[in-house]
């Protein structure tokens, strides 16, 4: 049986008729259309590459049902680079080619992202720890780091945003 | 030479690096076709058994359910690597005899979505008589062992790799090491995972969109086992969310292109992450018999080797890399006297294929191990032997490889600066 909720994603509001066992992924990518969120180990929340922020803090989109993301505000890679600019994060990783196949890539932009909007300036830890989610097999994670870092460097010159 | 150049030796921005980053790129599960259905294929639950009888009725009832089909609606083709070895080809779209690993291809089913398609396959009913089964190719190899294909001793092929005279090169040799060495399997466990969607018309066109590194080699192959013209397959590989080989592999195509043509619908079918594990190819597992002979001052004389692929149920790419695995023992280190075997090894373990290197790891592990074990015989700075035996630019290597270029001093020298290699070593005794 179908229910409807009401969320917030990248911004606009949308109403969706969902089966309680669908997930918010399978909602985000079947009936919003937004396929930027993927799906890699199947909704084990094993592999990253369905992160989304939600309320704030990264979240394996496969592991939330739907049913408990409503009223909730969801950011999916959509929603990140805004009037066709990328996001600093983003510009990063192009530059420091920290994508290869770019199917983590997504996620793993995510999950930085939510760090970096607590914390504009993180240490290399703290970089490491919050991308640790998102699985890489074309082994990108040392350019990753990289590119986190100069964002941190850029961010911290800026005093944050 | 960067500024003489506008290209080279400058950073270019990728060409899809903005698709991607911004998830707007499209991979093959962000494709959905109008009237789509969604495939899955039955797996055998013995590694070794015989069909002896497979009831689809019940599933073919369930609502929802458009289309099952088993061997008996394949052509019943076998397929290879057909335009590099024609002579195995091995591997069936659905078992029509028995199973040969757990996982192999049973039937498949299509049906309105994925909740209906797994209801469906739980309803399919297929009598099993379980054989005896065999894992390890040495096992496998012996008089008395489970017979997977019809061949003897369950060995698909030999290649070999014979240059100069081993025996005189033993004999002329100070030194002479043995050594058994083991590599496992590994699983190329790309983020996306295998898949698929077929589409056909009213004339019997087929378009594939594909996961496969490899589009114009799947078309190929579906020509083989599919008995369809290749005018009447289209191949649209889909962006690629990472291979490293192993999506040089069919996997779901034949299948859903099979259900296509039942249906006259779009089927999409994708491996779950269980599949990816069970079913698809992994990197050989390898068991290296060696023998080396090398004088005291270090030069290589004479090599040995017998090389066993696991080469699982059927045989893909085992072919050739059982031919790599004996270029790179034949070419790396310099070595005149040569004397190689490899054997491809059917067992009832997921098959082998191509992955990163296509046997060149397990290959190297053995060799470089060695070289190890051949210096501290010789009690000798393990750095300098590999300088010592090294091939350069322009050598032919005892397989008939022509070196055209070749780094590897300049590479070994680097290595050793940049890590300090001078300071650190103190001799074998002290490690």
């Amino acid at each position: 049986m179908k229910q409807l909720i009401s969320l917030r994603v990248n911004g606009e509001p949308y109403e969706v008729a969902v089966e309680p066992h669908k997930t918010l992924l399978e909602v985000l990518r079947d009936e919003l259309e937004l396929t930027g969120t993927k799906e890699g180990c199947g909704g084990l929340g094993q592999c990253g590459t369905c992160t989304v922020i939600m309320d704030g803090k990264a979240v394996n989109s496969c592991l939330v049902l739907a049913m408990d993301a409503r009223d909730k505000e969801v950011l999916t890679i959509e929603g990140v680079a805004t009037a066709g600019k990328l996001h600093p994060i983003q510009q990063a990783f192009l530059d420091y080619g920290a994508i290869q196949c770019g199917f983590c890539a997504p996620g793993t932009v995510l999950s930085a992202k939510a760090l970096f909007d607590k914390n504009p300036n993180p240490t290399e830890d703290e970089i490491k720890i919050a991308i640790a989610g998102n699985l890489c097999r074309c082994t990108g994670y040392a350019k990753r780091k990289k590119a986190l870092l100069a964002v941190a460097e850029q961010q911290g010159k800026e005093g944050g945003r | 030479m960067s500024d003489a150049f506008s290209v080279i030796g400058k950073r270019v921005p990728r060409i899809d690096g903005v698709a991607l980053i911004t998830g707007e790129a499209k991979f093959l599960d962000d494709i959905v076709l109008p009237k789509m259905l969604y495939g899955k294929i039955l797996r055998s639950s013995y590694p070794h058994a015989k069909i002896l009888n497979i009831d689809t009725s019940k599933a073919e009832k369930l609502p929802g359910v458009k289309a099952v089909i088993t061997a008996a609606d394949t052509p019943k083709l076998r397929y290879g690597i057909p335009q590099i070895y024609d002579e195995i080809r091995d591997e069936p779209v659905l078992v029509d005899d028995k199973a040969r690993f757990y996982g192999d291809r049973v039937a498949a089913v299509a049906a309105v979505d994925m909740d209906t398609v797994e209801e469906a396959l739980d309803l399919i009913e297929v009598d099993y008589e379980v054989l005896p089964a065999v894992f390890d190719p040495e096992e496998a190899m012996q008089p008395g062992a489970p017979k997977i294909h019809e061949v003897e001793r369950n060995i698909a092929i030999v290649k070999r790799v014979y240059a100069g005279d081993v025996e005189k090169g033993f004999k002329e040799s100070d030194l002479v090491l043995e050594g058994r060495y083991v590599a496992h399997a590994q699983e190329h466990s790309h983020l996306e995972p295998h898949g698929a969607i077929a589409a056909t018309d009213i004339s019997g066109n087929i378009t594939l969109w594909t996961t496969t590194q490899t589009p114009f080699t799947i078309r190929r192959d579906l020509v083989k086992m599919l008995g369809i013209p290749l005018s009447k397959i289209n191949v649209i590989g889909t962006q690629c969310g990472g291979g490293f080989g192993g999506k040089n592999e069919v996997t779901v195509e034949p299948h859903a292109i099979l259900l296509a043509l039942k249906t006259g619908r779009p089927v999409k079918m994708i491996y779950s992450r269980e599949e990816e594990f069970i079913a698809s190819t992994i990197r050989h597992p390898f068991i290296f018999y060696s023998k080396i002979g090398v004088k005291k001052d270090g030069r290589l004389m004479a090599k040995q080797g017998r090389a066993i692929l696991n080469n699982g149920a059927y045989t893909g790419h085992g072919i050739a890399v059982a031919y790599y695995v004996g270029a790179v023992f034949a070419t790396l280190y310099r070595i005149e006297n040569v004397k190689y075997e490899g054997y491809v090894v059917y067992t009832n373990c997921t098959y082998g294929g191509a992955f990163r290197g296509y046997g060149n790891p397990q290959m190297t592990f053995a060799i470089e191990t060695e070289m190890d074990r051949v210096a501290e015989a010789l009690n000798m700075d393990p750095l300098k032997l590999r300088l010592i035996n090294a091939p350069v630019a322009g050598e032919r290597s005892a397989c008939g490889i022509f070196v055209g270029s070749c780094g590897l001093r300049e590479c070994i020298e680097k290595a050793a600066e940049a890590v300090g290699w001078g300071n650190k070593w103190k001799g074998w005794e002290v490690r």
